[in-house]
């Protein structure tokens, strides 16, 4: 049954959470303003959609990060893939950060498809920028452990990424196809 | 300025107005359900007792309807069986009394016993008549409708009137068939006195027989 939400509870839920989720959202897209407004918009919109009938959860900012998660995976997972510059993405570089839209872009539409266990390190350590050690404690993992994964989810997003980090014009467009494929 | 992966100050009261406007707006659907929900339940529940009642007073309605005319019907049909039988009565009381004066003139002799025979034949019809309408006016009185006759007719309150009349109307030719034989004997009885002709013995004996197989064709 569907229940009135008090609208100064959600406003304020609203100036609470709307920078941090707009943060994990545009650090995503490489900081594209346009894709990230969308995305914040289209959360909202799911949050108006569920709360009435569920109630405002406990935790307001952690369902607006994953249902933002959600709208960004659908998002990439969309979109038609770009052949990449090899010289833009280099994944063995522990320097390297996605934060320009179109590197983004193309890490985000590799994470898309990648398992969950592999996806979630990754996104900590390009776009939170979370150290090894960081990781490790918020999941409860031995650093050991989040070294191997993260050796092991760079090895499946390499393998994604090869289908369309192509120089050639002729790979590009057939990177394309199998983009879509995918999609 | 703004930072990197911040959301601008545009964006921020724009999409608060937003959010604002549609939980104002839903809000405001949720309340005016509520108020619709609780008079669309009772709109339905009354439309439902309305149809529920409508159907009830119609069915009602028909049922009587109905009833009446089988009641009509019924009495406008008991009327003319009583009539029918009224005057089958009479016509036995009739026939009756010509065979109890027919029976005093044979016994004074001035009128002979084929005289009798073909009274009580008569009697016999009448007596039958009688009964099978009032066969028929039971009939009416439970149906309410004609009386059937076919044989494939249906049994009415666990009787079958059809074959209850058929052998009321046997016992004509069976009486019949009782006088016809008692004709022989008296004829042979004139005969063996010279006063008659044997031939009249043997016409005697043709009118059993074709009686005999008229019976034995309604028996089947």
């Amino acid at each position: 049954v569907s229940r009135p939400l008090p609208e100064d509870d959600l406003i304020r839920v609203y100036r609470e959470t709307i920078k941090p989720l707009y943060g994990y959202v545009s650090r995503r897209v490489g900081g594209d303003l346009g894709l990230a407004e969308d995305l914040v918009q289209e959360t909202w919109l799911r949050a108006l959609d569920s709360w009435p009938a569920r109630g405002m959860p406990g935790e307001p900012l952690a369902w607006l990060i994953r249902v933002a998660r959600n709208a960004l995976v659908s998002h990439f997972r969309r979109i038609r893939a770009v052949p990449v510059d090899p010289a833009t993405i280099d994944l063995g570089d522990t320097r390297f950060s996605p934060d320009t839209p179109d590197a983004a872009a193309t890490i985000g539409w590799g994470l898309a498809r990648l398992r969950r266990r592999h996806a979630d390190v990754l996104e900590a350590f390009y776009f939170e920028g979370q150290s090894v050690s960081e990781i490790a404690a918020a999941r409860s993992l031995s650093e050991r452990a989040v070294e191997g994964r993260l050796r092991r989810a760079r090895a499946q997003l390499k393998k994604k990424l090869d289908r369309i980090v192509r120089p050639s014009a002729a790979a590009g467009r057939r990177v394309a196809r199998m983009g879509n494929d995918d999609a | 300025m703004r930072k990197a992966h911040e959301p601008t100050e545009e964006f921020v009261e724009r999409l608060q107005w937003q959010v604002s406007r549609e939980i104002r707006r839903r809000n405001r659907a949720l309340d005016a359900p509520r108020g619709l929900q609780t008079s669309r339940v009772r709109l339905t529940l009354a439309a439902v007792a309305l149809m529920l009642a409508s159907m009830g007073i119609g069915a009602a309605g028909t049922a009587a309807a109905y009833q009446a005319q089988i009641k009509e019907r019924r009495d406008q049909l008991t009327a003319t069986f009583d009539q029918r039988a009224a005057l089958a009565r009479q016509r036995l009381l009739l026939v009756t009394s010509e065979l109890e004066a027919t029976e005093r003139r044979v016994a004074v002799g001035v009128a002979n016993n084929a005289e009798v025979l073909e009274g009580r034949i008569k009697v016999a019809e009448a007596r039958a008549q009688v009964k099978s309408i009032e066969l028929q006016i039971e009939e009416i009185r439970i149906t309410g409708l004609e009386p059937r006759s076919e044989i494939s007719a249906p049994r009415v309150s666990g009787r079958d009137f059809v074959t209850e009349r058929l052998r009321i109307e046997m016992s004509v030719p069976e009486t019949v068939a009782a006088l016809e034989r008692a004709r022989v004997k008296e004829a042979e009885t004139r005969v063996s006195v010279g006063v008659a002709d044997p031939t009249e013995v043997e016409a005697a004996r043709v009118r059993v027989l074709e009686v005999e197989v008229a019976l034995e064709t309604l028996g089947k």
